[in-house]
């Protein structure tokens, strides 16, 4: 019954959820009413058909291309931290050529030693988790490292391929890098055939880093078995022809996998709670005190999964009109209930928003993991199907910013990574720096603030910390104050090959999230919709790449961008205009002194005390004297954007501007009879489009001096340093 | 126990009723407050003065902090903070030499209030109140030692605890540390008595005499806590009031300024309160044992 009243609920309209809350037997006479009114306005209403059924397998035709299918059946030994996997890997060759060296990913060694390629950059470069510029970095003991060793490799029912096994270092002359290997096959797989790999490996999980790994009977697997690297075909991310696309790991890289199907077997001791990409098709106990759990999912890139004996599991199912239903599972430490409550409102939001504006989301299941104290290195985190967030069991009301950006921001990759599997390595900013577009876009729309002083304050003092400073943030002031006229790379750049972390991270995540949000404010918000669906549409399930996004934006405005596209993304440049300064005088002060042709052959001197004269008599008489100002704008950066201005008379007419911001500077030059021709007030983007804009201060420049945000700065900082100094008593 | 809160209010009543006392200790606070916060208000009124950015806001948005940001790394933030700590380092003596006022202002009971004779004390007690400082800072380290190491255990607490449990745990060791803290301060509260009403040559007497008061003195310790707790709702409840107050203009800037006065003297009647309640309990006990 339950059951029935929660369909009606979905199905029919307002009136008769009304009827259903309100539990009265007239629901279904309702119901049948509202039917019967409105049959189009229920149809509306309906949620969308799955795409999958209750085992993840796909309802119909296959949603992707499906390159790989793999079959892995793992068993964790929780008290050694070591985990023994058999995988068969089917691969099919998309290509046109003959394959006969296949490419493999085996990611945990890049957490073997100091050696690896992930520890030398992080090293020079920095790193996410771990301050790297300590002396002993990394420190770990000897049960710490983790790493994957493949015991055994071969075609299935043929040739044993471990003979073949070569360690490869395609991106630096690391030698002692072990994160990328190939095997040779004894004959090639001809084009539009598939091979089946049956491959053993045995793996010591890490001390936690990097998105994987244990802590205490905490465990996290992600990158976790031997991985096939992306034969990419023609015309896929502008290949000529078929080329291995497998990256070693690097410290500031994330993955690119192709898609394929899942079908995964995990043993674990019984008492650990399990959580894993797809849908969960088995659990079987056995007699030796595990218990193994089965999972599959079609049409996805890639599996993770995690198991700790602390998890609470709590479920939910998401519903809305013309979207497909969702089972969200949320798996947190005890007693984390508002936290878990928010994970699912947040995610609720996520599933229902990105649906609309991008594309309705259509796996049947999603597990949220809040990994617990010591474990965030494996936090804030995406794979298909499964996102990890930051635990807390004290999240601010009624919607926490880190719970609900995280949340927001890691199931968004399952857009830009998961449906559309971008390459990471080389083009982080098409997952991360779209996402982070998506990521504003929600919080903003769902009005999610940052209130520092309630966020730090512990929640049984919130009220009175909280209200004691009212500082609050939405997520574009927060980003727009990280912004400067000059950066360091590229956006698009490989992962490996920014200056550092923080060049990587602005680069990647900021920079794109700014110039996608210009883009939107130069277009308009239904086109950038538009583009936004049509980049979807056209890519989802496919690799792309950044001129394709590109492509995709000219054609759908029907503007060529690339102008904008080489500056926002392939250059370096920032943006600060400035007006720089605003003046205007009585035109003898500048203009009308001097020797003049009289257009008889002669001159007429005018001197500056006559022409002063003359033009106190002209005023006597009601005449109005000529003004001249001059506003002269500056930019700092290289960015050339067309910058708005508006400037506005004394007498209260205004004039728009356009400048191309191509050189340094720019003067505008105005005439006028009378004071009110003076100039009031100069606006840049008066309209804010352009939140890429460094100095915001400088923006816009009054006539009349305001002394109310000096007030306010005065006040605010005497009362904090008497605060402060008032506690001097307590010492003396 | 209702005696020890009868004199707790009775003390609270008296630093109420010592308007000019309170008042001084304000513009001491307030001087150098104002003077650190001048350089970086000019610095505004340069970026904000003929900028619309911020001028409607009702506190801090993030473009103005951005551009404060901005224009503290530009035009000198080194030089405000350095003002600011400055302002700090003229605090300091000022303070140490305003405590001992306030001290010997305690023991003179009910007698009017006299500028110049606090003033006179202030002076006569800054040095044996500036050594006793440096022994009570002493103190302050099994504090500050407590704070550590119970911090540390809370953290290796592990999960399966329970968050809940966790948050008792996390609770008990603030209790603990204010505990501690509340322990320390009546302490040097009691040593500030002892070094005006028994005149001990060293103050290393005086602080563990302040030290055995605070342990040993019966009813004391219930009553300062109980000071101290209401001081600081007091001064959350009357910060969060400054805070609601609209400040979009400038008026309503300086009067909100205004007000954080009474926010501050909150705080500086509620500490002339504890050196008050702790003279008038100890005080009766007090006189010259040696020194």
């Amino acid at each position: 019954m339950t059951r029935t009243m929660r369909e009606v609920r979905g199905a029919w309209g307002p009136r008769a959820r009304a009827a259903c809350r309100r539990g009265a037997p007239w629901a279904a006479l309702w119901a049948a009413l509202a039917l019967l009114w409105a049959p189009r306005a229920a149809l509306a209403e309906a949620p969308a058909p799955p795409r999958f059924d209750a085992a993840g397998r796909a309802v119909g035709e296959p949603l992707s291309e499906r390159v790989v299918a793999y079959e892995i059946d793992a068993t964790l030994d929780a008290k050694a931290g070591t985990l023994k996997g058999r995988e068969a890997l089917t691969w099919t060759n998309k290509s046109q050529a003959p394959q006969s060296t296949l490419w493999f990913h085996l990611y945990w060694n890049a957490f073997k030693n100091e050696r690896s390629t992930f520890y030398r950059d992080s090293k020079l470069l920095g790193f996410r988790d771990e301050s790297a510029s300590a002396e002993d970095y990394p420190d770990r003991k000897d049960d710490e490292w983790g790493y994957s060793d493949v015991t055994a490799i071969g075609v299935r029912g043929g040739v044993d391929l471990k003979p073949s096994l070569r360690f490869r270092h395609p991106d630096d002359d690391n030698e002692h890098d072990q994160t990328v290997f190939t095997v040779e096959l004894p004959a090639p797989v001809a084009p539009g055939a598939s091979v089946t790999l049956e491959i053993a490996w045995e793996a010591k999980v890490p001390k936690i880093v990097a998105r994987a790994g244990r802590k205490g009977d905490y465990y996290f697997f992600g990158q976790w078995f031997p991985k096939i690297g992306v034969l990419e075909v023609p015309p896929t991310r502008g290949a000529a022809e078929p080329r291995w696309n497998c990256h070693q790991y690097h410290s500031n890289t994330e993955y690119y996998a192709d898609f394929g199907t899942y079908d995964v077997k995990m043993t674990v001791p019984k008492e650990y709670v399990l959580g894993a990409s797809g849908v969960r098709i088995g659990r079987v106990e056995n007699p030796d005190g595990t218990a193994t759990y089965h999972h599959h999912q079609d049409d996805v890139h890639d599996f993770a999964w995690t198991a700790w004996p602390g998890f609470v599991e709590r479920s939910e199912v998401f519903r809305a009109p013309g979207l497909p239903e969702v089972q969200v599972t949320v798996l947190a430490p005890a007693g984390h209930d508002r936290g878990a409550r928010q994970s699912f409102e947040a995610i609720k939001a996520s599933l229902e928003r990105y649906g609309r504006w991008w594309y309705p989301w259509p796996y049947p299941h999603l597990t949220i993991v809040a990994p617990p104290r010591g474990a965030s290195a494996s936090g804030g985190m995406e794979y298909p199907t499964l996102i990890t967030t930051g635990a807390t069991a004290d999240p601010v009301e009624p919607k926490d910013y880190a719970l609900w950006s995280v949340t927001a921001h890691e199931f968004g990759h399952n857009y830009w990574y998961g449906l559309l599997a971008s390459n990471e390595f080389e083009e982080s900013w098409l997952d991360e720096g779209i996402n982070s577009y998506g990521t504003q876009k929600l919080l903003d729309a769902e009005g999610v603030t940052l209130r520092p002083f309630e966020w730090l304050a512990p929640s049984g003092l919130r009220p009175l910390l909280a209200g004691a400073a009212p500082i609050e943030l939405t997520e574009t002031e927060l980003a727009r104050l990280r912004t400067k006229p000059q950066w360091d790379s590229p956006v698009i750049t490989p992962g490996w090959k920014y200056r550092g972390w923080a060049d990587y991270g602005t680069a990647s995540y900021l920079r794109p999230q700014m110039n996608l949000l210009v883009l939107e404010k130069l277009l308009g918000g239904p086109t950038m919709g538009e583009v936004m669906r049509a980049y979807v549409e056209r890519y989802r399930f496919k690799h792309p790449r950044s001129e394709d996004f590109f492509a995709v934006a000219s054609e759908v405005s029907g503007q060529d961008l690339t102008w904008y596209f080489d500056q926002a993304f392939r250059s370096t440049a920032g943006l600060d205009v400035k007006v720089a300064d605003v003046a205007c005088a009585g035109a003898t002060a500048e203009y009308d002194v001097g020797a003049f042709d009289d257009g008889k052959g002669g001159k007429v001197v005018k001197s500056r005390a006559s022409e002063r004269e003359r033009q106190k008599k002209a005023e006597a008489a009601g005449e109005k004297p000529t003004r001249r100002c001059r506003v002269t704008l500056e930019k700092e950066g290289a960015m050339a954007v067309p910058v708005a201005v508006r400037v506005t008379f004394e007498d209260g007419t205004q004039k728009a501007e356009t400048w191309d911001a191509k050189g340094g500077f720019k003067h505008y030059f105005y005439v006028g009879q009378g004071r009110g021709a003076d100039v009031a007030r100069v606006e840049i983007e008066p309209e804010g489009r352009l939140v890429f804009d460094a100095g915001r201060a400088n923006d816009s420049y009054t006539k009349e001096a305001d002394g109310r945000v000096a007030a306010r700065v005065f006040g605010w900082l005497t009362y904090a340093a008497q605060l402060v100094l008032g506690f001097l008593p307590s010492l003396t | 126990m209702n005696a020890t809160f009868r004199s707790a209010l009775a003390a609270l009543r008296r630093a109420l009723g010592d308007g000019k006392l309170v008042g001084l200790l304000l513009l001491a606070n307030l001087l150098p407050s104002v003077a650190s916060a001048l350089a970086p208000s000019v610095g505004a009124y340069r970026a904000f003065g003929h900028s619309l950015v911020g001028r409607d806001e009702p506190f801090f948005g993030g473009d103005v902090l951005g551009e404060l940001a901005r224009a503290a790394t530009k035009n000198g933030g080194g030089t405000w903070l350095a003002v600011f700590v400055l302002a700090l380092l003229v605090s300091l003596p000022l303070q140490i030499a305003l405590s001992g006022g306030v001290a010997a202002r305690a023991l003179e009971g009910q007698a009017p209030f006299s500028t110049a004779d606090f003033v006179a004390d202030c002076v006569r007690l800054f040095g044996r109140n500036a050594r006793l400082f440096g022994w009570s800072l002493l103190g302050l380290v099994p504090v500050a030692v407590l704070a550590g190491v119970s911090s540390a255990l809370v953290g290796k607490l592990d999960d399966p605890l329970g968050e809940r449990s966790l948050a008792m745990w996390k609770a008990l060791r603030f209790a603990l540390v204010a505990a501690a803290f509340a322990t320390w301060r009546l302490a040097f509260d009691a040593a500030k008595v002892r070094a005006v009403s028994d005149e001990p040559r060293l103050m290393r007497r005086a602080a563990l005499r302040g030290l055995k008061d605070a342990l040993t003195t019966r009813g004391l310790w219930p009553g300062y806590l109980a000071l101290g707790l209401a001081g600081v709702l007091g001064l959350l409840l009357l910060a969060r009031a400054h805070a609601a107050l609209p400040v979009a203009s400038t008026g309503g800037a300086l009067l909100a300024l205004a007000f954080a006065q009474i926010v501050l003297a909150c705080r500086l009647v509620f500490s002339v309160a504890a050196t008050n309640y702790v003279a008038g309990a100890i005080a009766p006990k007090a006189g010259p044992e040696g020194g």
